[in-house]
C-alpha cells in the first residue's frame, strides 16, 4: 500500500475556467461531494465545512469524517455505456495527472471524433525528483491496466504502447512495451514521446489526437479505472519531500512541511510557488525550494545550448517585454527546465518563459474573443438594420393610405 | 550603366520614403478608424459613451476623445492605443476588468423578451412568452441586458479569467 498522508485542517481548492461553485458559504460537504460543475469538476476530497467562497477559491474546514459519496459502478466493456464513460470521466473530474492538467474527457472526446488508432501510455518519469509513477506501478498495476481497458474499448484502439523507464518497466500482453534508457528530461513530454514510438514526428501546435494517437499518463488511466467504480478524483500520488503519498487534491503544502517557498513539479520543469498554495490535481511533486537570486543576464547563451526545441532563450529572457515576434516563440516553449540549472546568473529562465507564454496565449484568446464578437455584433447590427428599413417602410405605407383616405371627399352614407 | 544604377537607387529610396511615409501618417482618417477598432475588444459595451466600439474609435480619430474610455479592454487596450496614437490624449489606464458574464435566473424569467434585441452579439435565446437564457460562451459580459429586465432577473457573474 502507499502510504496516505493525514488529513489537513483545510482544503483550499482553486476553481478551473469553464466552471462553477455549486456549494455555498457554510455548506456541510462529505469526501466526494461536488463543489464546483461546469465543463470540469472538482470534489471535496474531506468531509467538512465551506469556510470561504470567492470566484476564485473555496476552503474547507475538515471533520474527522470519512463517509465517501460515491456514484453508481458503470460497466465499461458494455458498448452501450460509451457516453456514459464519457460523462463519468468528466463528472469524475479527471485531468492531465502527469502534470499537464488538460481535461481528460475533451482529449478522449477529440480521440473519439478524430480517427485514432493508437493508444500510448505514458510512464515515462523523465526529471529527477519525481517518482510516483514507479510507486503507483509497483503497487497498483492492476487498476492501471483497467484504465488501460476502459479507454481501448471506448476508443477501439488497435494498437497500446508503454513508454517506460527502468523504474517504471511493465509489460501488457497485446501491448509493445519501449523501455527508454538512459532517461533524458524530454523524454516524458507527449510530442517527444509519440515520435519515438509511432516515428511520427509533430510540429509545433499539432495534438497527438491529430496524428492518430492518444497520450495518457498512467496516474490518469488509474483515475479513469477509480471512476468507473464509482470514486471521483479526490486524491493523488506525489513526491512529497522525496517520499511518495497519496495525498488529498487540496491540501495546502504548508501541512506537508515548513518552508517560505515551494518547488510543485521536478527538479528541473518545477515552479516555485509561495507558502499558501495547494496540492492539485497536476501536482506530481513537492519539495522545499530557495529563491532564484535572478542576476542581470551576461548573454553567454548557454539556454539557447541546451533548449531541446531549439528556441533563442537568451533573447526571450533578455527582452522580458510581452511584445513582438520573440514573444510568439516562447509558445513553443515544453517547459522542460533545462535551461535553468545552466544559467550561471541563476536566473529563473523557464519561469520567464512559461509567463511569456501565458503572456501570449492570453493575447491570442482575447483577440480570438474579439473577433468572435465582432463577427457575431456585425450580424446583430444587419439585422437590425433590415428589421428597422422594413418597419420604416411599413409605417411610411401605412401613412400614405391614411393621407389618401384623408384627401379624398368624404363618402355619403345615403348614396 | 551609372544611370541605371542611379535610377534603380532612386526607385528603391522613393519606394523606402513611401513605405515609411504609409506607416506613419496612415493614408485617410478612414484607415485609422479602422486601426483603432482593431484594438478594442469588440464587446459593443457602449461603456465609453458611444453606441459601440467602431463608433468610439471614430470619435477617438475624429475629435481626439481620450483613450482610456474602454473599460473592458482594460491596461492591455489602452497601452495598444497609445502606442498606435502616440501623440493623443491618453489618460490614465484602466484598472484590469474582471471577466464577467451575465446569467438569468431562469425561474424568474418572464419571457418579456425585452433583453434580447439588446445584446449585441446574440448571445441570449429565448422567444416571447418562453423562458430566455444566456450562450455563456458568446456572452462578452458588456452587461447591456441587466437594466432592460423587468423583474432583475439577470446578474452578473465573476468567471475565472480565461
Amino acid at each position: 500500500m502507499i502510504p496516505r498522508a493525514t488529513v489537513p485542517a483545510a482544503l483550499h481548492y482553486t476553481r478551473r475556467a469553464d466552471s462553477r461553485w455549486v456549494v455555498a458559504l457554510g455548506d456541510e460537504v462529505s469526501r466526494g461531494s461536488v463543489l464546483a460543475s461546469g465543463m470540469c469538476f472538482e470534489h471535496a476530497a474531506a468531509g467538512g465545512v465551506v469556510v470561504h467562497v470567492d470566484h476564485q477559491r473555496i476552503v474547507i474546514r475538515t471533520r474527522h469524517d470519512h463517509r465517501q459519496e460515491l456514484l453508481d459502478p458503470i460497466d465499461p466493456r458494455d458498448p452501450a455505456n460509451r457516453q456514459a464513460v464519457l460523462r463519468r470521466i468528466q463528472e469524475a473530474g479527471i485531468v492531465g495527472l502527469g502534470g499537464g492538467g488538460f481535461p481528460t474527457h475533451l482529449k478522449l472526446l477529440a480521440a473519439a471524433r478524430g480517427n485514432v488508432q493508437t493508444l500510448i501510455v505514458n510512464a515515462v518519469e523523465c526529471e529527477p525528483g519525481i517518482h510516483c509513477d514507479a510507486e503507483l506501478i509497483q503497487h497498483e498495476l492492476p487498476v492501471i491496466l483497467e484504465g488501460i481497458d476502459v479507454v481501448r474499448n471506448l476508443l477501439g484502439v488497435t494498437e497500446t504502447y508503454i513508454g517506460c523507464s527502468r523504474s517504471t518497466f511493465f509489460e501488457l500482453p497485446a501491448a509493445t512495451t519501449e523501455l527508454i534508457e538512459p532517461v533524458e528530461p524530454t523524454d516524458g513530454a507527449e510530442r517527444y514521446l509519440v515520435s519515438r514510438l509511432t516515428g511520427t514526428d509533430l510540429p509545433m501546435g499539432v495534438r497527438p489526437v491529430d496524428s492518430g494517437s492518444i497520450v495518457l499518463n498512467v496516474g490518469t488511466l488509474h483515475a479513469i479505472a477509480r471512476a468507473m467504480a464509482g470514486e471521483a478524483l479526490i486524491e493523488r500520488v506525489a513526491t512529497v519531500f522525496g517520499e511518495n503519498l497519496r495525498v488529498l487534491i487540496g491540501s495546502p503544502l504548508k501541512h506537508f512541511g515548513a518552508g517560505e517557498h515551494f518547488r510543485v513539479g521536478g527538479e528541473l520543469s518545477g515552479q516555485v510557488v509561495g507558502a499558501d498554495a495547494a496540492i492539485t490535481k497536476e501536482t506530481n511533486a513537492v519539495a522545499v525550494s530557495g529563491q532564484f537570486k535572478n542576476l542581470p543576464c551576461i548573454r553567454c547563451g548557454a539556454c539557447d545550448t541546451v533548449c531541446p526545441e531549439k528556441l533563442p532563450v537568451a533573447s526571450l529572457v533578455g527582452i522580458s517585454s510581452s511584445e513582438g515576434v520573440l514573444n510568439h516563440a516562447a509558445l513553443g516553449c515544453i517547459s522542460c527546465g533545462l535551461c535553468n540549472p545552466v544559467c550561471p546568473s541563476d536566473i529563473d529562465v523557464a519561469g520567464t518563459i512559461r509567463n511569456m507564454k501565458q503572456v501570449r496565449q492570453h493575447e491570442l484568446t482575447r483577440a480570438s474573443a474579439a473577433q468572435r464578437s465582432l463577427e457575431r455584433s456585425t450580424q446583430h447590427e444587419g439585422r437590425r438594420l433590415v428589421q428597422e428599413a422594413a418597419q420604416a417602410e411599413r409605417r411610411a405605407e401605412r401613412l400614405a393610405k391614411l393621407q389618401a383616405a384623408e384627401a379624398a371627399p368624404p363618402v355619403d352614407p345615403r348614396a | 550603366m551609372t544611370a541605371l544604377i542611379a535610377s534603380i537607387a532612386l526607385v528603391g529610396l522613393i519606394g523606402l520614403i513611401l513605405a515609411f511615409a504609409l506607416k506613419r501618417w496612415p493614408s485617410s482618417d478612414n484607415d485609422l478608424v479602422l486601426q483603432v477598432n482593431a484594438l478594442l475588444p469588440q464587446t459593443q459595451c457602449a461603456q465609453c459613451g458611444y453606441p459601440g466600439c467602431l463608433p468610439y474609435a471614430r470619435a477617438i480619430v475624429e475629435n481626439k476623445v481620450r483613450l482610456d474610455q474602454c473599460p473592458p479592454g482594460g491596461a492591455q487596450t489602452h497601452s495598444a492605443l497609445v502606442r498606435l496614437l502616440p501623440d493623443h490624449p491618453a489618460g490614465s489606464a484602466p484598472p484590469e476588468p474582471a471577466a464577467a458574464i451575465a446569467l438569468i435566473d431562469e425561474a424568474r424569467c418572464i419571457g418579456c423578451y425585452l433583453c434580447i434585441p439588446v445584446c449585441p452579439v446574440d448571445a441570449i435565446v429565448g422567444a416571447k412568452g418562453f423562458m430566455h437564457t444566456v450562450l455563456t460562451k458568446e456572452c462578452t459580459g458588456c452587461g447591456l441586458c441587466v437594466p432592460t429586465c423587468p423583474v432583475d432577473c439577470i446578474a452578473m457573474e465573476t468567471v475565472p479569467t480565461r
